[in-house]
């Protein structure tokens, strides 16, 4: 137990639209600390979905989530905004930066957030943005650079405050395979040497292959892995 | 901290999007120079309509027999001590005692009812504009051979189909009961601006006003003008003081004419209607402007929400938005309304433009210029930005209460 960050009991979420779709259909299963984890599927088969219930922005219909043994479908509003500021760290496929702040601003956010003090607040964005390289772009705005260079300041944000977990929604989905590539090798050097926890979500085969475990969903249901 | 970057965020924003803060900001601008020329002007307005009824005839404070403003009749007459009513009041700039009675008066051609009023003429001068209203002929003097002279409005020289220097009689009954008449002959014609005035008053010199009534040294009424219309409470009360308050009638000017208080009140009243729509006006502006800005920053809201920003805190960096557009409409409202003010301070408004029968409130110059209160300013440049910045909290919850799952799916 000491070393599951996230464990979902029979999860279920049921969108309530037009027709009534189980976007994720009776999941259990659990992440290990230290792990880089890679949800596949095909498209609709319910990745964001299940990424969006681990990480505490939506709300199952049925079942449980545990982060660090807390079940977070009982959390109101605003203790899962602060849970998910201390425990979580965020990946999304673009636009993750606030267009008016420049990269170190951005980074430093959850810092603000969290209420950090100045001195360590500066030393730990230094020092994220010497590790992933950011220092030439630290002062520009997010529009003013790269996708590829957006999503390593979108990991050096989620990373900067030393959460339980990252969790990334296709976070290569908008890069080019280099691009893609440099950001997977990146994600993966920082789980081999920080020991940082990733889920993935993807549907690009480099990715899972970088992946140690994937697990394949269809139509809101485990079809392999876990 | 956290409140800084929110700040900072807002501040920001007002930057990015400068095309349409520009446009919300000079809504709030003009809405502001609105509100402060208009009411600048409509203080200077109701100031110069109080200067000139109180110049023109009525004085800052009246003294009389007790029952003479509601019933004048020649009965009602005092004898005053200026020196024991006065003495040591210093807020007096001018005192003027008047007989004043109602007469038939008759020409060769014609005769009418008028007002007659017997003056101090030197110290008319200070207390009232008469002196300055002659508009043909001479003022009254104070030598003996003037004592006949007389005043007359200018409608009435004409209604009468006078000519100058023409004798005028006016008739009335004295104190005794017996009937008074008296020539006089008309040195002077008067345009005070005011058509009750010229159209029916006659004046005459105080003495002989006293003579044709057999008044003695009494009089009808004490006007006072002071140094300041500010004066009159505490100068009212002081007199006061010293008359016997069963025999002697002490009235300032919004006593007298309580119309023009009324007038001046409904002003008042058309005036925060007026702030209101311009209120109203400002906060739908701003709030549109910021309906769109978070509309298109739907995705951001939500990854900032995504990340743990506090509902709450998104409200507050909205409001800021909102509060900095106000502080910038305040800023540019202020400089308009002081290049606005500047001109008008120049060239004044010409009341006559607008409405002819002006100069029965304002007198001849029917410019009005602005006057400017600090404390009105104050008020209008509050409305502003409370406003403004109030109308921003619907869509300032509208952004907090987002649902982060969709707002993130927008990508
Ligand atoms: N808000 C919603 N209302 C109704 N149905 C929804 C909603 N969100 C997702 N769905 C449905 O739930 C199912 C799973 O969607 P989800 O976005 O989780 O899939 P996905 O695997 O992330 O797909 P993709 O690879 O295209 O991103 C789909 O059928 C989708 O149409
Ligand atoms: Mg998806």
């Amino acid at each position: 137990m000491e070393n599951t960050v996230i464990r979902l009991k029979e999860v279920v979420k049921i969108y309530d639209g037009e027709y009534k779709v189980a976007a994720v259909n009776g999941i259990s299963m659990s992440v290990e600390r230290g792990s880089f984890s890679c949800i596949a599927g095909p498209s609709g088969s319910g990745k964001t979905s299940l990424l969006n219930l681990m990480g505490g922005l939506d709300k199952p219909t049925s079942g449980d989530v545990f982060i660090e043994d807390k079940n977070i479908a009982k959390f109101s509003r605003t203790k899962l905004s602060d849970f998910r500021l201390k425990k979580l760290g965020f990946v999304f496929q673009e636009l993750n930066l606030i267009p008016v702040l420049t990269i170190r601003e951005n980074i430093e956010f959850p810092l603000l957030l969290q209420g950090w003090d100045e001195t360590r607040k500066k030393k730990a964005v230094n020092d994220i943005i010497e590790e992933l390289g950011l220092e030439k772009l630290s002062e520009r705005r997010p529009l003013s650079i790269s996708g590829g260079q957006q999503q390593r300041a979108a990991v050096a944000r989620a990373i900067v405050s030393n959460p339980a977990v990252i969790l990334a929604d296709e976070p290569t989905a908008n890069l080019d395979s280099g691009n893609a590539r440099s950001l997977i090798g990146l994600m993966n050097r920082l789980n081999r040497e920080k020991g940082i926890t990733f889920v993935l979500s993807s549907h690009d085969e480099m990715v899972l292959k970088e992946a140690g475990s994937i697990i394949y969903l269809r139509d809101g249901k485990i079809i392999q892995g876990a | 901290m956290t409140d800084k970057t929110f700040i900072l965020i807002a501040w920001r924003n007002v930057r990015r999007n400068g095309r349409r803060s520009f446009l919300a900001v000079l809504i709030a601008s003009i809405g502001l120079t609105t509100l402060i020329i208009s009411n600048s002007l409509y203080d200077g307005f109701h100031e110069k309509m109080i200067e000139n009824a109180v110049r023109i005839y009525m004085g800052h404070i009246q003294i009389h027999e007790k029952g003479f403003h509601q019933n004048p009749t020649i009965d009602k007459r005092f004898e005053p001590s200026e020196e024991h009513l006065f003495n040591g009041i210093k807020t007096i700039r001018a005192s003027s005692r008047r007989v004043k009675f109602q007469a038939m008066a008759s020409t060769a051609a014609s005769s009418q009812a008028v007002i007659a009023i017997g003056i101090e003429p030197e110290k008319e001068k200070e207390a009232s504009i008469l002196k300055g209203s002659v508009l043909s002929g001479d003022y009254l003097g104070t030598s003996e051979e003037e004592s006949r002279d007389c005043l007359v409005g200018e409608y009435l020289f004409n209604n009468l189909r006078m000519e100058a220097g023409e004798k005028l009689v006016l008739v009335s009954q004295a104190v005794d009961g017996s009937l008074a008449a008296d020539a006089f002959r008309v040195a002077g014609v008067c345009r005070t601006g005011n058509p009750d005035i010229d159209r029916s008053f006659v004046w005459i010199p105080l003495s002989s006003a006293q003579e044709m009534l057999g008044y003695g040294n009494s009089v009808s009424e004490i006007v006072l003008l002071l140094n300041r219309a500010a004066d009159v409470e505490h100068t009212q009360k002081k007199i006061k003081q010293r008359v016997d308050a069963e025999k002697i009638e002490v009235l300032n000017w919004q006593e007298i004419a309580p119309d023009i208080v009324q007038l001046i009140a409904l002003d008042i009243a058309m005036q925060r209607i007026l702030m209101t729509v311009i209120a109203v006006i400002v906060a739908v502006a701003i709030m549109n402007v910021m309906m769109m800005s978070i509309q298109e920053r739907f995705t951001e809201f939500g990854i900032m929400s995504a990340i743990g920003t506090r509902p709450g805190q998104i409200v507050m960096m909205v409001l800021w938005e909102s509060f900095f557009l106000g502080i910038l409409g305040v800023a540019g409202g202020l400089i308009l309304s002081s290049a606005g003010l500047v001109f008008f301070y120049l060239h004044g408004v010409n009341l006559a433009s607008f409405s002819a029968g002006v100069t029965k409130f304002i007198g001849l110059d029917t410019r009005v210029f602005p006057i400017l209160k600090s404390q009105q300013v104050i008020i209008s440049a509050f409305i502003v930005l409370a406003s403004s910045t109030l109308i921003s909290l619907f869509p300032a919850l509208r952004a907090a209460h987002m649902d982060t799952v969709k707002a993130i799916r927008h990508i």
